[in-house]
């Protein structure tokens, strides 16, 4: 065995060429870049060709990608009023991609180049073709990462939020455990308040709240509500009485959920949260005695987070030292 | 209409009960970690491999560093010529042209195979494996792929940028010892954008919280010195969460089901916020003078009320010594992740290799990090204590940095070197 072999793929027939082909085709192209500014389009075509053989045996060749990506910019910026069609026929090679691997890193970022160049000139249909692309990954499992990234990166490029509300509403509907259409409706409601939408932080908090009701544990929610309040507590740009409203409103929520027989842990740590930073804000040791039995009791029903308390304890101790 | 996520955790729940059921009815405790079959495995994935692993052609420097790293961790020695063979194989990696490593030779350089080739190299050690490493060069092609406008990097010419980007980056440079000025500004800026509401870092901003992410966000900022305006008592917050309460192994995502391999991405960002206790302590402090003041609401008769109700059941808790102050733990279980790695992620029947779930099989990368995250268990759960879950003489491991993932005597070792 030679150092070559080391985690060595016994390849298929035609694979060693293809890639031989390949690594053929980037010398050509980078010795020739270095050596004049000619676009010889034949060779780019047999490079585009010779990369997507080499894709069809490795989806994650990232290299047959980056070269194929190469080729068919060149051939776009060489072709004129046909620069459009190359990208399109880009776009549609990382969706037929996608097909066969729906996490297929490169496949997504060839996309989105396709897209970043196409940029203005994309038309209606470009983009209603790159949200098909997406929501075709999204429907087949509705927490792709990489599907979900594409969408928020398309919606943010090419401003067209209107559809998140009822697509991420309708996501929820299906599994209201899916955090991903939660965090893109997180970024949704920030974007409409940003827009100017005032009452959507009171809104989405009343969601939540309902949301909660088919399941009081349900972290998705508990984290968007955290995540409102600390938007409207920590933004500039939200007033203080609806900063004051909303923070109101998730610490009623809590309450309500950190009460009965068997409180939601998630409902009780929004609450120590709250007490043990009032201790330190008032330097009242009442109330660190208040955030200690908060602490005590999560440490009681969840104990596997049994040190985290701990920690949480530690910090709050280490701080009232610190500031009295 | 019932969750479907919410089914699938409790099937998962229900068979790692079981599995911890049998293992404590069979040994007492956790079940023994096959170190034999395990290392057999890893050694396997060094040499010739079947035609299936072509779709991994890309990814062959990592195929090496998981089995290098996956072997050290064990204590395993490499054979001399093995040894050779795989420094040999990753001098062939090396792009030349834009200085960086690729998955293979004669492919493009990749800051996830350049960190994977260098962490190799540093865990293989010796004059033969420094000499691979042309440190211009690397600085060069981490420069090549630096986002000026956004402090990101570029997994490759072309490629896509997101925290891994980051985190490839400055672990190579710190290993290579090309970590200056030029390579981390703006890392700090860049992995603060992806911090999510939840806490938890995405691969880009707007994306989701997800654990191989946070990892590479919170260790790339640790290495560049410069945690940004990352927020990490609400990362804190996020990760302690993912750890499932009858798995004991980590979930990636809020509401997603446990993984062996995020035993190391989400268990690797405890010691590492352990280190940034100070920060976490000034950020404490911080919010408690911002974010409640003027807007508290909570009348505190009602919320004394109801922490006396519940406090009354905790009191034994304080008093039983649950809660030690003098070694601050870190802010996980160590003992149930460890009941997951070694009950629910080995192999069926006696097999080497470890895996995602049961019912998944097993391949390198998981195997490389269920043992990552074990090891991190063992030696990372309290400060300056060994806590081994099951007989010591087959599950301890060695430890890890888990800034870089390699073993630590290893690291120490070549670091001293670097001049």
């Amino acid at each position: 065995m030679d150092e070559r072999d080391v985690a060595r793929p016994a390849y298929g027939r035609g694979y060693e060429e293809d890639v031989r082909a390949l690594e053929e085709s980037m010398r050509m192209m980078e010795d020739g870049v270095e050596a004049s500014s000619d676009v010889d389009v034949h060779a780019l075509a047999r490079g585009m060709e010779t990369s997507a053989r080499v894709i069809e045996t490795c989806g994650a060749h990232y290299t047959a990608w980056a070269h194929r990506w190469r080729c068919a910019e060149a051939l776009a910026g060489d072709a004129g009023d046909g620069k459009m069609a190359v990208l399109r026929e880009e776009a549609a090679y990382a969706a037929r991609a996608t097909t066969s691997n729906a996490k297929n890193y490169q496949a997504w970022n060839h996309a989105r180049r396709t897209m970043e160049t196409m940029g203005d000139e994309a038309d209606v249909g470009d983009r209603a073709r790159a949200f098909e692309h997406v929501d075709a990954a999204l429907a087949s499992d509705g927490k792709n990462i990489h599907a979900w990234q594409q969408r928020a990166w398309l919606v943010s490029r090419f401003n067209v939020w209107d559809g998140e509300d009822a697509y991420t509403r309708a996501m929820i509907a299906e599994d209201v455990m899916n955090n991903s259409a939660w965090n893109a409706r997180f970024y949704w409601a920030k974007h409409m308040f940003d827009r100017g939408d005032e009452e959507v932080l009171d809104r989405e908090t009343a969601y939540a709240r309902e949301a909660l009701e088919s399941d009081a544990e349900n972290e998705s929610v508990w984290s968007y509500l955290r995540g409102l309040r600390d938007f409207a507590e920590t933004s500039p740009a939200v007033d203080d009485d609806t900063a004051t409203r909303i923070s109101e409103f998730v610490l009623a929520v809590a309450r309500a959920a950190a009460s009965g027989k068997s409180p939601s842990r998630h409902a009780l740590l929004v609450l120590a949260d709250r007490v043990a930073a009032e201790a330190v804000r008032d330097r009242d040791l009442d109330r660190a005695a208040d955030a200690r039995s908060l602490f005590g009791a999560l440490a009681t029903i969840d104990p596997l987070r049994a040190n985290y308390y701990a920690v949480r304890l530690d910090r709050l101790e280490s701080a009232l030292r610190a500031s009295m | 209409m019932p969750s479907t996520s919410a089914s699938a955790i409790e099937d998962l729940a229900a068979t790692a009960r079981e599995l911890h059921r049998d293992a404590f009815a069979r040994n007492g405790s956790a079940e023994p970690l096959r170190g034999d079959a395990h290392a057999e495995y890893l050694r396997g994935g060094l040499g010739a491999l079947p035609q299936v692993f072509v779709s991994l052609d890309a990814s062959r420097a990592w195929m090496a560093y998981w089995c290098v790293h996956g072997l050290a961790v064990l204590g395993r020695v490499l054979d001399d010529e093995v040894r050779t063979r795989v420094v040999g194989f990753l001098d062939a990696c090396v792009d030349a042209r834009r200085g960086g490593f690729g998955g293979g030779p004669g492919q493009m350089g990749h800051l996830a195979t350049t960190y994977a080739a260098t962490a190799a190299l540093v865990t293989i050690g010796g004059d033969d494996a420094r000499e691979v490493i042309a440190r211009a060069d690397v600085k060069r092609f981490l420069m090549s792929l630096k986002e000026k406008e956004t402090g990101g990097f570029r997994v490759h010419e072309g490629g896509e940028a997101d925290a891994r980007g980051c985190y490839a980056a400055m672990a190579s440079a710190h290993m290579c010892g090309c970590l200056d000025n030029d390579v981390r500004s703006g890392v700090g800026a860049y992995v603060s954008r992806c911090q999510t509401y939840e806490g938890g870092i995405g691969g880009e901003p707007g994306g989701e919280a997800h654990g191989g992410y946070t990892y590479c966000g919170l260790a790339a900022c640790a290495l560049a010195g410069d945690f940004g305006t990352l927020d990490l008592e609400n990362l804190e917050r996020w990760l302690v969460n993912r750890q499932g309460e009858i798995e004991g192994g980590f979930s990636g995502r809020t509401n997603k089901l446990v993984d062996g391999c995020y035993s190391f991405w989400q268990g690797g960002c405890f010691p590492l916020l352990r280190r940034a206790n100070d920060v976490m302590l000034l950020q404490f402090m911080e919010r408690s003078k911002m974010t409640v003041g003027g807007r508290t609401v909570v009348g505190s008769d009602d919320l004394g009320l109801e922490a006396r109700v519940l406090g009354a059941c905790a009191a034994t808790m304080f008093t039983s010594g649950a809660f030690e102050s003098s070694s601050t733990p870190a802010a996980f279980s160590s003992g149930a992740l460890q009941g997951w790695i070694l009950d629910c992620c080995q192999s069926d029947n006696g097999a080497g290799g470890l895996r995602d779930k049961p019912g998944t099989g097993r391949d390198h990368y998981h195997t490389c990090y269920c043992l990552s995250g074990l090891s991190l268990a063992q030696h990372h759960g309290r400060c300056g204590l060994v806590e081994v879950v099951g007989p010591a003489e087959s599950n301890a491991l060695v430890e890890i940095e888990p800034l870089v993932n390699v073993v630590k005597h290893k690291y120490e070792t070549w670091m001293r070197a670097l001049t």
